[in-house]
């Protein structure tokens, strides 16, 4: 085996009384779109936290290209190239969009202090960075409010600036938290078209999270379903239409409904 | 009204100014950019000039090294400082950063054998020596930098003279110096930690490194004012050190713009003008209070300029409204 990216294994969380996350396992294959959906408090956002270190799990280990990745520091497994994007899409206000952008460049010589006396490296990897960072804004089509702070951009902007931030960082598996919520729908479109351009062009693997079946149909190569903390059904999204724990669980009202 | 007249008060509040300056370029690193809220940087002022004193009075050592240990113990401060309570959220930090001058105020003032205690910089007159001073050294530089600098500037020049000259000379190196780390990535980096932690940390930069090297970086400016404070005071006293000069310092910081370096020279000798000259408010309503109350009028007002300044400026002189108020 190993086609196996990202391997999730019997973990559990709890906090206080409520067990959050209560021995999920999973796996991500290389290069795929999975899709985690589950009803509010299934556990899917701190999945998220549990994998990009945010939280540390009570129990049970994440392999990340076979490597445990658990006990790291969010900035290592970062550095490692999980990079998440934040429900609600989280932007620095005070910060130019651009600069939002530039902060999401690796192993930038500049954010060391001892390279404060190496201005030829800093200087160097700060235009390519801005290159780099017009680039995405050009493509997310916000290229006209690179110097304006990120504080005045719309929702639908800010996740945009989110998702392309977390590109800048040179991801190897991105984690999306609900990248569609609260997104008009001429705006799913366009994150969706970045979405498939990215997709084409790095060899990305994506890992998100949707509240609905219906929302990640069409883009999804498997899909996953959380209920309660755990693991409740997995495999391609139509199986899961008819897979009756799901229906039980969370879509009992779609044939009713229909 | 006299001395307002002669130079050599305006020359005296220009060095006030200078080292007040040079102490809050410190806060400017760590809460301008970084957003940490030190409410204890005067204890890093306290370590080097007493480190220096001591070094210089009780083991005889050079001058220069010991200023330079002086300001290294200061950074070590600031480092034990962040190492310790910088895990702590905003508010809590500021607490803890409070306790933290209190304690190496209240250090000093127990510590008889070390520094003197109340007393002074162990300035207790020994019958039949003379007066222990750690200032000998610097005295004679001040005194050839006389005999360079009154051929130029004319009689003008005396040792309040060459003070303010070395002092904002100084000010004006380290300002240059922080505003071009401003322009870096790191100041980047950590601007974004001011506002949230998750992302920055989720896109690989390790916020607690960032944050404690800005706390040691201001700690090194606020140690290298601490060294001016003890030259041009010639004489410690724990009492100098009080929680009060911090805040002195954040006013400065609000006034001049906390975001920018540029307004802090102008904000500190607005401030130095009204720290100094609220002395000579001698002049009704004033004229109505003694001596020793017109020094606590100084306190209300710059309290009131601060007050009026978060209400109706809080960008400061030059900053930028929106980085302080965008939500």
């Amino acid at each position: 085996m190993n086609n196996l990216i990202l391997e999730v294994k019997d973990v559990a969380v709890s906090f206080g009384g409520v067990r959050a996350v209560n021995g999920a396992t999973l796996d991500v294959e290389v290069g795929s779109v999975t899709s985690v959906i589950g009803p509010n408090g299934a556990g899917k956002t701190t999945l998220f936290n549990l994998i990009s270190g945010a939280i540390k799990p009570d129990s049970g280990t994440i392999l990340f290209q076979g490597l445990e990745i658990q006990n790291l520091f969010p900035h290592k497994i970062a550095d490692r190239g999980i990079i998440r994007t934040f429900q609600g899409a989280k932007v620095i206000k005070r910060l130019s969009v651009v600069d939002n952008l530039m902060l999401g460049g690796q192993d930038n010589p500049g954010d060391s202090l001892v390279n404060f006396f190496n201005p030829k490296a800093r200087k160097a990897y700060e235009v390519q960075c801005r290159e780099r960072a017009m680039e995405l804004l050009k493509q997310i089509g916000i290229e006209s409010l690179a110097s304006e702070y990120a504080g005045i951009l719309s929702g639908g902007q800010r996740k945009l600036l989110d998702l392309a931030r977390a590109l800048m960082a040179n991801p190897i598996l991105l984690l999306l938290d609900e990248p569609f919520a609260g997104v008009n729908p001429a705006l799913v479109d366009k994150l969706l078209e970045v979405l498939h351009a990215i997709r084409s062009k790095h060899n990305l693997t994506f890992l998100l999270i949707e509240h609905n079946l219906e929302t990640v149909m069409n883009i999804s190569d498997r899909v996953i379903v959380m209920a309660e903390g755990r693991v409740i059904a997995d495999g391609e999204p139509n199986s899961i239409y008819e897979n009756q724990v799901v229906i039980d669980a969370y879509l009992g009202t779609r044939k009713a409904s229909k | 009204m006299n001395a307002f007249m002669q130079p050599g008060f305006w020359v005296f509040i220009l060095t006030m100014s200078g080292i007040y300056g040079i102490f809050t370029l410190g806060l400017q690193i760590q809460y301008g950019v970084g957003g940490i809220l030190n409410f204890g940087h005067v204890g890093m002022m306290a370590l080097s000039s007493y480190t220096m004193a001591i070094l210089i009075i009780t083991h005889g050592v050079n001058f220069w090294i010991a200023a330079a240990i002086g300001v290294a113990v200061a950074a070590l401060g600031g480092a034990f400082l962040g190492l310790t309570t910088l895990r702590l959220r905003g508010d809590y930090f500021a607490i803890v950063s409070i306790a933290f001058s209190e304690i190496v105020r209240y250090v000093i003032y127990n510590s008889d054998g070390l520094t003197g205690g109340v007393q002074g910089s162990l300035a207790i007159p020994v019958i039949g020596e003379n007066y222990p001073s750690y200032t000998d050294t610097w005295e004679s530089i001040m005194n050839r930098s006389r005999e360079i600098l009154t051929p130029i500037f004319g009689e003008i020049v005396d040792r309040e003279f060459v003070m303010a000259i070395i002092v904002w000379t100084t000010l004006a190196i380290l300002l240059l110096f922080v505003s071009r780390i401003e322009r870096t990535s790191w100041a980047r980096v950590l601007r974004a930690t001011r506002e949230d932690d998750e992302v920055p940390a989720a896109l690989g930069k390790n916020v607690f490194r960032f944050r404690l090297q800005a706390v040691i970086i201001g700690s090194v400016i606020g140690g290298i004012a601490g060294i001016f404070w003890g030259l041009e005071s010639t004489l410690l006293s724990p009492d100098d050190f009080l929680t009060l000069v911090t805040f002195y310092g954040w006013m400065i910081l609000i006034l001049g713009g906390a975001t920018k370096v540029k307004g802090l020279p102008i904000a500190a000798i607005f401030f130095g003008i009204l720290y100094g000259g609220s002395r000579f408010f001698t002049f009704f309503p004033f004229s109505m209070l003694d001596a020793s109350e017109r020094a606590y009028v100084r306190i209300m007002i710059i309290g009131a300029v601060l007050i009026i300044l978060m209400m109706s400026r809080p960008q400061g002189i030059f900053g930028k409204r929106q980085e302080m108020v965008l939500e």
